[in-house]
């Protein structure tokens, strides 16, 4: 029955826009629809059913058994899951220690569910989580267990376990994500994949582990599905799979170049295509260490890494996710080599946040870690820019990306560069710092009085020089506005002479002048007793137009005398209101 | 006249000077009478001279110390701050200074000091809106004290001063001697008369001088810097001098200290004294942080080894960069040669 199927579908868009998964809420949401369909069954029906009108793109067939959000993509849980408990290995035979190990590990290729039905499989699962277990502690502490044979097993259970498609994520992504409050959705099977994940990385680390070997099946391939794995939501996943990862970058020397390229790959997707992936900051990390190991001079390769990379990775929207990874890399590649920090600051000042806040303040906080160890030559090229950003900084209407660029000022460093170069800076600043004198907020006020201070202090004759430059462009300011507005009444005035003026009369708000920057109140002073004045004649004016107009022809047609589209009628009408069978004024209509 | 006689004693030099006045102040104002300004001359004269009688006197030598010249400083500062007048910033100083020609004051109450000179200047002179209350000055200077310590010390300095704050100034001094002037020759700007004396009296070589000394001599200086110096305007200047009474001992001492100030002013500006020091400003924990230091992780550096690093070549198209990185093993060292496309290698960031 087309109603009962609709029905099932608002539960299941109903669940599929739940975040929370669980066995206990699917016996639940059983609950409340047989609910629902006892439900539908008691009214009886008056109306013939409306057409449906179905949000889905397809409805596919109707299960009472709605699709529950998955957290592990486990479609391909083993058939034949019954596992048998193999005897403990430190009670083997070195002969047949090898064997037992295979066994083992061929053992825990079986995966389970632990998704649909958590409770099933108990027995099977403790055995396959008790044999990772004690292969952990077997690689662990003891030497010469890792022979040729092992390797292609490990790995294959590795990949088979890991390697899967990850579920759609479940938390907003870009600006909207909030790392502090939107919790990640966590691996349902982490109780086998901790355990796989850790045996992996002792095997890896395993002081009889022979790269030699190891590369026949540590291939690129392997390395771009562990790259893949990275989007994970589970941050424990993802700690694993970066520590994975810095030890394969660091004992495959073959596989570094790949590594990298894939990685460059990655960001450019997340940058330029998706912006959603949760291993950025994983990643980084890895970088870091690389760039930290970087030999000098630096190659190209690196460079051109920087810019095309790591700036641009400072235009996403979520950087608050992994800025901090980001900005070690950026200050480690300026530690390497100095010669580059004028094209990360021109990058930095190219992909300033314009309306994003928070991110301004920490491309701040970034901007002054570099600050904390540039040469003052590099200091010299960037200034210029530099402070014009700064200025705009100061003057920002957000009182915490005001005091943040305020507070350079407190760094001494930061002062001695400025003051070595303050003939250069000061008329810079100068305009922007003076303008906010008059700041409402007292912590901004008592540093802009702060920096004002030191720029006295720098240099006298210059400040007052911007002083009285400052004072003059101010005053041809207001004359070219008193200009302006004579020229507007003047015109105003011919036109008022024109005998056709009542025509085409529009109520002309006569503007009172410039207001001026946000915070200044000297320009109001005079004004303030005119405006008023002004105010009100207008107020006057403006409602005896509108009885006027109200008269007239309106020039717009008002929308409901616009044709409508037929079809869209007829999906409004089959709308299912929660009063069901109320009839309409939709449906009156098309009666008619 | 005066440096040719050896006999160079105040009284010798007065009376030889009023002598030629008496003669020559009938000329001076003879030339005037003509005018039709010559009653707004005398006017100005007259005016002059009360306000002569209104300047404020200090007892010379007390007030010679570095930590003076920094509260000047500290004055001049929060005076640009509030946009005020220069006759605002020179009441305060000249309240400063009185009142340490009294008070032995200690170092870390200057600031407290200074700033109730300001305040109370400000209050006085200037527009009720301008005037910052005591707890907007305390927290410019960082809390170092408390609005109620502002208070009491306003207290204080009005009981030391007599509640004498209207004196003449400086500023206003200068703008009736310009005005006399000006009957001359073209006047010396007063802005810059101005500007010269905020900066002179930041100095204490030059704020011992009484108003009129150190107006007559920055006077002196701005007409010869510009050149204005014919007869009739330094008989009229020296008239000045008679009216004001200014002997001619002191205002060449004014005279050599103002000049040398206004150079070092020009040519090394750095030396200006600073301001009185202040606290710190209190830094947010929340706002300002080191990103780099949360961003270090505990993973070991890799050393890059290029010499064992295999050649990549490309098997995917990367629509961003493609690049072929051709490496060299030359003598243990390895050079590599990475040959960009136009777009790429550009890298163009205004």
């Amino acid at each position: 029955m087309p109603k009962k199927e609709s029905k099932k579908e608002t539960a299941v868009t109903k669940n599929k826009s739940s975040a929370k998964t669980g066995a206990k809420e699917s016996t639940e949401n059983a609950e409340s629809e047989a609910k629902k369909k006892a439900q539908t069954q008691n009214n009886t029906t008056e109306h013939p059913p409306p057409t449906q009108i179905s949000k889905l793109k397809f409805t596919g067939p109707p299960h009472i058994k709605k699709d529950k959000r998955q957290n592990s993509s486990r479609f391909n849980i083993t058939k034949n899951r019954e596992l048998q408990k193999l005897p403990p290995l430190k009670d083997a035979t070195p002969a047949e220690r090898e064997e037992l190990f295979i066994q083992k590990l061929r053992q825990c290729c079986v995966l389970f569910d632990f998704v649909q039905d958590p409770l099933s499989d108990l027995k099977w699962k403790e055995v396959k989580r008790a044999g990772l277990n004690e292969m952990v502690e077997f690689v662990t502490h003891n030497r010469g267990v890792v022979t040729d044979a092992i390797y292609p097993e490990a790995i294959q259970m590795f990949s088979c376990n890991l390697f899967r498609a990850l579920p759609p994520s479940s938390n907003p992504s870009g600006a909207e994500f909030d790392p502090e409050e939107d919790e990640p959705t966590l691996e349902a099977a982490w109780p086998h994949l901790q355990l796989v994940y850790e045996f992996f990385l002792r095997f890896l680390e395993s002081p009889d582990f022979q790269p030699n070997t190891g590369k026949k099946y540590i291939d690129q391939r392997f390395v771009l599905q562990l790259l893949e794995l990275f989007d994970s939501e589970d941050p424990r996943e993802r700690d694993f799979l970066k520590t994975i990862l810095h030890r394969i970058y660091g004992k495959f020397l073959g596989l570094r170049a790949y590594i990298r390229k894939q990685i460059n790959n990655m960001f450019y997707r997340f940058i330029y295509e998706t912006e959603h992936c949760n291993g950025i900051a994983e990643l980084l990390e890895i970088l870091g260490s690389i760039i930290n190991g970087f030999a000098l001079p630096l190659k190209e390769e690196h460079k051109v890494f920087l810019l095309k990379v790591l700036l641009p990775l400072h235009k996403a929207k979520s950087l608050s996710v992994y800025h901090p990874q980001l900005a070690y890399c950026v200050v480690q590649f300026l530690e390497k080599d100095p010669s580059l920090t004028e094209p990360v600051i021109m990058g930095l000042l190219k992909f300033w946040p314009k309306v994003h806040s928070p991110k301004e303040v920490m491309f701040l906080n970034e901007l002054e870690e570099i600050l904390d160890v540039i040469e003052p030559a590099e200091f010299n090229k960037i200034m210029v820019p530099l402070f014009k950003q700064l200025a705009k900084c100061v003057s920002s209407p957000h009182f915490q990306v005001a005091e943040r660029a305020l507070y350079f000022w407190n760094n001494e460093y930061i002062l001695s560069l400025i003051s070595d170069n303050a003939s250069t800076i000061l008329p810079i600043m100068f305009p922007a710092l003076y303008k906010s004198k008059e700041h409402w907020n007292k912590t901004i006020h008592g540093l802009i009085y702060n920096a004002l201070k030191l720029f006295m202090e720098m240099n006298q004759k210059l400040f007052d020089d911007c002083t009285q430059q400052y004072k003059t462009e101010r005053q041809k300011e207001k004359e070219k506005n008193k200009q302006r507005e004579d020229n507007w009444c003047k015109v105003q005035n011919l036109a008022m002479g024109n005998p056709q003026f009542k025509q085409f009369a529009y109520v002309k708000s006569e503007k009172s002048g410039n207001p001026g920057t946000p915070n200044s109140l000297e320009d109001l002073d005079g004004d303030i007793m005119a405006n008023f004045e002004k105010l009100q004649k207008e107020a006057s004016e403006l409602s005896s137009i509108t009885k006027k107009k109200g008269k007239e022809k309106p020039l717009l047609r008002r929308k409901s005398e616009l044709p409508h589209d037929i079809s869209m009628i007829r999906a409004l009408e089959s709308h299912k209101r929660s009063e069901e069978y109320l009839s309409t004024s939709a449906e009156s209509q098309s009666a008619n | 006249m005066v440096q040719g006689t050896i006999d160079c004693s105040e009284q010798v030099i007065k009376k030889l000077f009023d002598n030629i006045m008496d003669q020559n102040q009938l000329s001076v104002l003879n030339q005037i009478t003509s005018r039709e300004s010559s009653e707004k001359f005398a006017d100005l004269i007259t005016s002059l001279e009360e306000k002569l009688k209104r300047c404020g006197h200090l007892k010379k030598g007390n007030i010679i110390c570095a930590q003076r010249d920094r509260a000047v400083s500290t004055i001049r500062c929060l005076t640009h701050f509030y946009t005020c007048t220069s006759v605002t910033f020179a009441t305060a100083v000249s309240s400063l200074d009185r009142f340490l020609s009294k008070v032995k004051v200690q170092p870390k109450y200057y600031s407290c000091v200074a700033t109730a000179c300001f305040y109370l200047s400000i209050k006085f002179l200037d527009e009720d809106e301008n005037a910052p209350s005591a707890t907007q000055l305390s927290n410019l200077m960082q809390h170092a004290w408390k609005s109620s310590d502002l208070k009491r010390m306003e207290m204080v300095i009005l009981q030391k001063l007599d509640w004498n704050l209207w004196v003449e100034t400086c500023p206003s001094l200068l703008k009736t001697l310009c005005d006399i002037i000006q009957n001359f020759t073209t006047s010396p700007m007063l802005d810059q008369l101005i500007q010269k004396f905020e900066t002179c009296i930041n100095y204490s070589s030059c704020a011992i001088y009484s108003t009129a000394t150190l107006a007559l001599a920055l006077i002196h200086h701005s007409l010869k810097e510009s050149n204005l110096m014919n007869d009739a305007v330094r008989q009229c200047v020296l008239d000045l001098h008679n009216i004001c009474q200014v002997s001619d001992a002191e205002f060449y001492e004014c005279q050599a200290a103002v000049g040398q100030v206004l150079d070092n002013y020009k040519n090394s500006p750095k030396t200006h004294p600073r301001c009185l020091p202040t606290p710190k400003p209190f830094l947010r924990p929340n706002l300002v942080s080191r990103p780099s230091l949360y961003g270090d992780s505990e993973l070991p550096a890799i050393e890059e080894n290029p010499s064992l690093e295999v050649v990549v070549s490309e098997s995917e198209s990367d629509i961003f960069i493609k690049y072929v990185d051709q490496k060299y093993v030359y003598g243990g060292q390895s050079w590599s040669r990475c040959i960009l496309p136009q777009k790429s290698a550009t890298c163009s960031l205004e």
